[in-house]
């Protein structure tokens, strides 16, 4: 086998399996980088898998993440520009795009959306339905109420965008073969260390997997998990239309399932059905290439039929094709990137859920930049590989999810909605005890966690989605208070855990923690992982349970990386041992001023103040139970979190609830827990904090031991930071002063009617009377309470200018006079 | 006026194409589409009823999944469609005009039938003659143009060196059509629904008293064509690319 005229080189120091648009942007940017010993492998031609029969379309407008917003609107840059680099067109014609709004909470979400792109530097207009008609006048818009129009958007040629790259690439040196497909790898002691093909073996430093709708399988032979899955992806295109309006804009309408532009004098409609079919779940041929695959007309009619309402004429004209390829698609709809947690140095960069044309070149760039430097220099939480999990890859979960995550490109994206399908993956060992408490229940990283708590004799479910507060509103606020006043009970089981053992376990633990975790035996301490650039990696608790045996615990979303950053952290013969215990202990949080009575009445151990004081973790019985008790909350009162062996977990319950009756313990959910920690502005890594902050800016400075004998990672980062004085950038709390408007994400806040930050998240202050956010202020001076007092803060929620408060201190308890009670 | 348009159901032109064993190939990945010159007998058919009246059945003698291919063809206009089944995947010519005349037979001899001038997977150029002798009716292969005056019909095909013959013959006849006859139409998306309710009666060979075993001619051994080698660019000036193409074809590739 293999092509005998090809000349492998035998050593690289990048070797990059896939040649579509993402893999030759990562080649570009790397050659650009000055990495010049990369290889580019594509099994047959550049482009040949998906990125040929992409739409092409060059689109800013739309994302509420910083990132990608920052790598779409570098992605339309670096189009216009590359042929006078390369002396190839990509194609690129700023024809513009309107996004439609067919509907009132459509309207909402672009508006929200608009406010956010243009922080970012979209220039984005809302415009009225005349303006749509006058732009694309095919289109009928007697039902639109805007559109959102982006003048310098448009479209490139997805196979002209590639060609250029590759050229750009090649004339830095990169090296592109064509013709060789990728056999598997080879590593050592958890490392890659090369590529095994068809003609042989390449030693390389670095693998980069862009392989796209094959790199799952790929993934599979290196023992990679990368689940994403192909399904089917449809446009169609129209034979010619007479006096074609002349250059028309891209024109999509979700709500329609369709976009719509210019094509060769007729017109391409794309469709994202809300209901799709996944492709080959078991597996890709490995030699379909410029593959098509047989149209489902029956399945698509109706989709198609509303599609084509929308611009009435292509039900009046021939159709020339109805092209259906497959594309790949993830869980969650976010792309899979970064290096993978099972084996250092091998990168993945696959799963572009038909964005890839319009974020190729930003995760180009960005991947360059981490395979260079080691770190990425952008927010990669929320698309991070290590975010996934293995179960997610069984061929059951991707039948049944990608149904659904195609679909989710063009839903109506309502900040409390949960993907449907593929549920019911994990349950807590209290599940079926919380939805006889009548549990509404919610996908937590695969769990079904109890979100909120319907009311005897109701129903928990939600009728209709909205950005205003939906109907389970009041069943949020009474969980709340109960928390803030009484008493509650939370089950927390999907938190990560992981025990560490072994006679250099406190020193190993030490030395990755910020803070002093090896000080006192039976102690709680929450503390930052930094790298050496001293930005945060994870933040977690860590328990001295003994002498030789630590707790960690670390938020759901962040097993695998925490886990990764442990194991590749333990140096070689330290005697350290990391078990993932997360199955092997239920939690459930007792949380409020009247906990520790409860939990009183039920253990012999003496919980007072003095006896078992905040941060304190020991063994106490229960029932027949022995229990870890940890004295810690994460929503701001006097509160515990039980650790349960799983199997003890429902008699545990039982008697908490039966001992609760006396106190009227209330049950609640994870949104009691996300608007009582806002209040009190505890960190959400991931979420209001992530790989680009530091513990200073995030107000995480206590935790910073820098006077630890041992050192930590980081602590000459810190130092320098610390020695730098005054914060140009801090996170800080914003409350809205009027109780009306919700808090979700990307709302604007403004300092003196400049723009000062964005909500990273947000929830509602039941206690403080407002919707609550955190947000990283960014300034060009020293940010200190006299920055904050002298500013006249305001916030931008959908185009409505409201005013706030912004404190750096908690809104809530400041002096931790309740948790210490 | 009654016209039968014969179809095959042929792999996708652009498709690339896997072997499986010594005398198949692989269909799982591969889409499959009109036989490209019967879609022209199609048009011609269709424009001809628009016209005059009458309908257009499609007959098609092949695989299950012929339905698709079948129903984008009734997209185009045609009323309704016969198919007869068939698992053998390169039936012998001579079966399947004797397929095609038992299914007329059965149906209604028609007053026209259209062919494409050959199928572009297996290239036989056989089955339209076998079917126009069998039923006893002239055909016209290759017909890039057609007028139908009464009974009287003028097809015009191409022989080579730029020639042109126009053959006048009478209905009931066998056109075998191709490129130049027209423009066959793009279906439009009402049709392609309306398309999905018409009549497909579908029935076994066997049902047609043929044996596909009984064929004449056996497919040995399939092989991919050899690639040609590759292609070479000439750069620079015009003038120097002429030259240099002038060089290659006296002193390299000997044909000047």
């Amino acid at each position: 086998m293999g092509n005998k005229n090809i000349n492998l080189p035998e050593q690289a120091n990048v070797v990059i399996i896939g040649g579509g648009i993402i893999g030759c942007s990562i080649a570009y940017h790397l050659g650009h980088l000055g990495c010049k010993d990369v290889v580019l492998l594509e099994r047959d031609e550049l482009t040949s898998g998906t990125t040929w029969h992409a739409a092409g379309l060059m689109v800013t407008f739309g994302s509420t993440s910083e990132t990608a917003t920052q790598m779409r609107l570098y992605g339309r840059d670096l189009y216009a520009r590359l042929e006078a680099e390369t002396g190839l067109s990509t194609g690129f014609t700023p024809v513009g795009f309107i996004e439609a709004a067919s509907n009132k909470d459509r309207l909402e979400e672009y508006r929200r959306v608009a406010e956010f792109n243009r922080y970012c530097g979209i220039d984005v207009h809302e415009i009225s339905p005349e303006e749509i008609k006058d732009l694309f006048p095919l289109a009928r818009v007697d039902d639109l109420l805007a559109g959102f129009y982006v003048k310098e958007d448009g479209r490139v040629n997805p196979v002209d965008a590639t060609m250029a790259l590759a050229k750009g690439a090649r004339n830095q040196g990169v090296n592109i073969i064509e013709g060789v497909a990728s056999t598997g790898i080879i590593k050592k002691n958890g490392v890659v260390t090369g590529v095994k093909t068809i003609n042989g073996d390449i030693r390389a430093d670095v693998v980069v997997n862009c392989a796209g709708m094959w790199a799952r399988q790929i993934g599979d032979v290196a023992g990679i998990n990368i689940p994403n899955q192909a399904a089917e992806h449809y446009y169609l295109i129209t034979e010619e239309i007479d006096d074609i309006p002349k250059n028309m804009p891209v024109l999509e309408d979700p709500s329609h399932y369709g976009y719509y532009r210019e094509e060769v004098g007729g017109l391409m409609i794309g469709l994202f059905e809300p209901k799709c079919a996944p492709w080959k779940i078991k597996q890709v041929p490995e030699t379909f290439s410029f593959g098509e695959i047989e149209p489902d007309w029956d399945r698509m009619g109706p989709f198609l039929e509303k599609a084509m309402s929308r611009v009435p004429i292509t039900k009046e004209i021939g159709i020339k094709k109805f092209f259906c390829g497959p594309e790949s698609f993830t869980p969650d709809l976010q792309a899979i990137i970064g290096e993978a947690p099972e084996l250092k140095n091998y990168f993945v960069t696959a799963g572009l859920n038909s964005v890839g044309i319009i974020m190729g070149p930003g995760l180009g760039r960005m991947m360059a930049h981490w395979i260079m430097n080691g770190k990425p220099d952008v927010d990669i939480t929320g698309f991070n590989i290590d975010r996934l999990h293995t179960y997610q890859n069984n061929p059951e979960y991707r039948r049944h999810r990608t149904v659904e995550s195609l679909g989710m490109v063009y839903k109506c994206h309502y900040p409390y909605k949960s993907m449907k399908t593929a549920r019911g993956a994990k349950k807590s060992a209290v599940y079926d005890r919380l939805k006889a408490q009548g549990a509404y229940y919610k996908d937590v990283s695969g769990w079904e966690g109890a979100d909120w708590f319907a009311p005897k004799g109701q129903e928990p479910k939600i009728e209709k989605h909205s950005w205003g507060k939906e109907d389970w509103f009041d069943f949020w606020e009474a969980e709340h208070k109960a928390a803030r006043e009484n008493v509650i009970l939370m089950d927390m089981s999907f938190m990560s855990k992981f025990m560490v053992q072994g006679r250099d376990a406190g020193k190993v633990l030490n030395y990755i923690s910020a803070n002093d975790v090896d000080s006192k035996l039976n102690r709680i301490t929450y503390t930052p992982w930094l790298n050496e650039d001293g930005k945060l990696e994870a933040d977690l608790t860590v328990a001295k349970l003994e002498e030789e045996k630590y707790m960690v615990v670390v938020t759901d979303t962040m097993h695998r990386h925490a886990q990764a950053w442990l194991r590749r952290h333990i140096p070689d013969g330290a005697h350290a041992f990391v078990t993932d215990m997360t199955s092997a202990y239920a939690q459930l949080n007792i949380q409020g001023p009247k906990s520790r009575e409860l939990l009183q009445t039920i253990t012999p151990k003496d919980l007072s103040n003095k006896a078992f004081p905040y941060r304190q973790a020991e063994e106490i019985a229960i029932g027949y139970a022995r229990v870890i008790c940890v004295r810690i909350t994460y929503l701001g009162e006097l509160g515990y979190e039980l650790y349960i062996p799983t199997e003890q977990a429902v008699h545990v319950y039982d008697i908490l609830v039966e001992a609760g009756k006396e106190f009227n313990l209330s049950h609640a959910g994870l949104k009691a827990l996300a608007s009582l920690r806002m209040e009190k502005g505890y960190r959400d890594y991931g979420h209001d904090m992530d790989n680009t902050d530091d513990p200073y800016e995030t107000g995480l400075g206590f935790t910073v031991k820098l006077d630890k004998p041992s050192g930590f990672i980081g602590k000459e980062a810190c130092l320098k930071k610390k020695a730098e004085g005054g914060l140009k950038r801090r996170l800080a709390q914003v409350l809205v002063k009027d109780p009306e408007p919700l808090l979700y994400h990307a709302e604007i806040i403004t300092r003196n009617g400049k723009n000062a930050g964005y909500v990273r998240s947000g929830s509602y202050g039941y206690t403080l009377g407002g919707a609550v956010g955190l947000f990283m202020i960014e300034a060009n001076e020293p940010i200190d309470e006299k920055y904050i007092d002298n500013g006249k803060w305001e916030i931008n929620i959908a185009g409505k200018i409201y005013p706030a408060r912004v404190s750096l201190k908690p809104l809530y308890d400041p002096e931790m006079k309740k948790i210490k009670a | 006026m009654k016209i039968f348009v014969c179809v095959k159901h042929v792999p996708d032109t652009a498709a690339t194409i896997k072997l499986a064993g010594d005398t198949g190939f692989d269909d799982s990945d591969l889409k499959f589409i009109s036989n490209p010159y019967d879609e022209y007998g199609i048009e011609e058919a269709v424009s001809i009823v628009e016209k005059q009246g009458g309908e257009v059945v499609i007959l098609t003698v092949g695989r299950a999944a012929a339905v698709s291919t079948i129903r984008s063809a009734m997209a185009m206009g045609a009323q309704r469609a016969i198919l007869v089944k068939t698992d053998t995947r390169f039936l012998d010519p001579d079966l399947t005009a004797k397929a095609l005349k038992a299914a007329m037979e059965q149906d209604g001899l028609p007053d026209m039938v259209f062919t494409g001038k050959g199928s572009v997977d297996t290239e036989s150029f056989q089955t339209q003659y076998r079917l126009a002798k069998s039923l006893g009716l002239p055909i016209v292969n290759e017909v890039s143009a057609l007028a139908l005056e009464g009974e009287k019909v003028v097809a015009e095909r191409e022989i080579g060196g730029g020639v042109k013959q126009v053959i006048e013959i009478g209905l009931p006849c066998v056109i075998g059509a191709t490129k130049g006859l027209n423009e066959p139409r793009y279906p439009k998306f009402p049709d392609i629904m309306k398309a999905k309710k018409k009549e497909i009666k579908q029935m076994d060979l066997s049902d047609l008293g043929i044996d596909a075993s009984k064929g004449r001619v056996k497919v040995e051994k399939l092989e991919i064509v050899p690639e040609r080698a590759g292609a070479k660019m000439l750069e620079g000036a015009v003038d120097e690319q002429v030259t240099e193409l002038v060089r290659i074809l006296k002193q390299d590739e000997k044909v000047l």
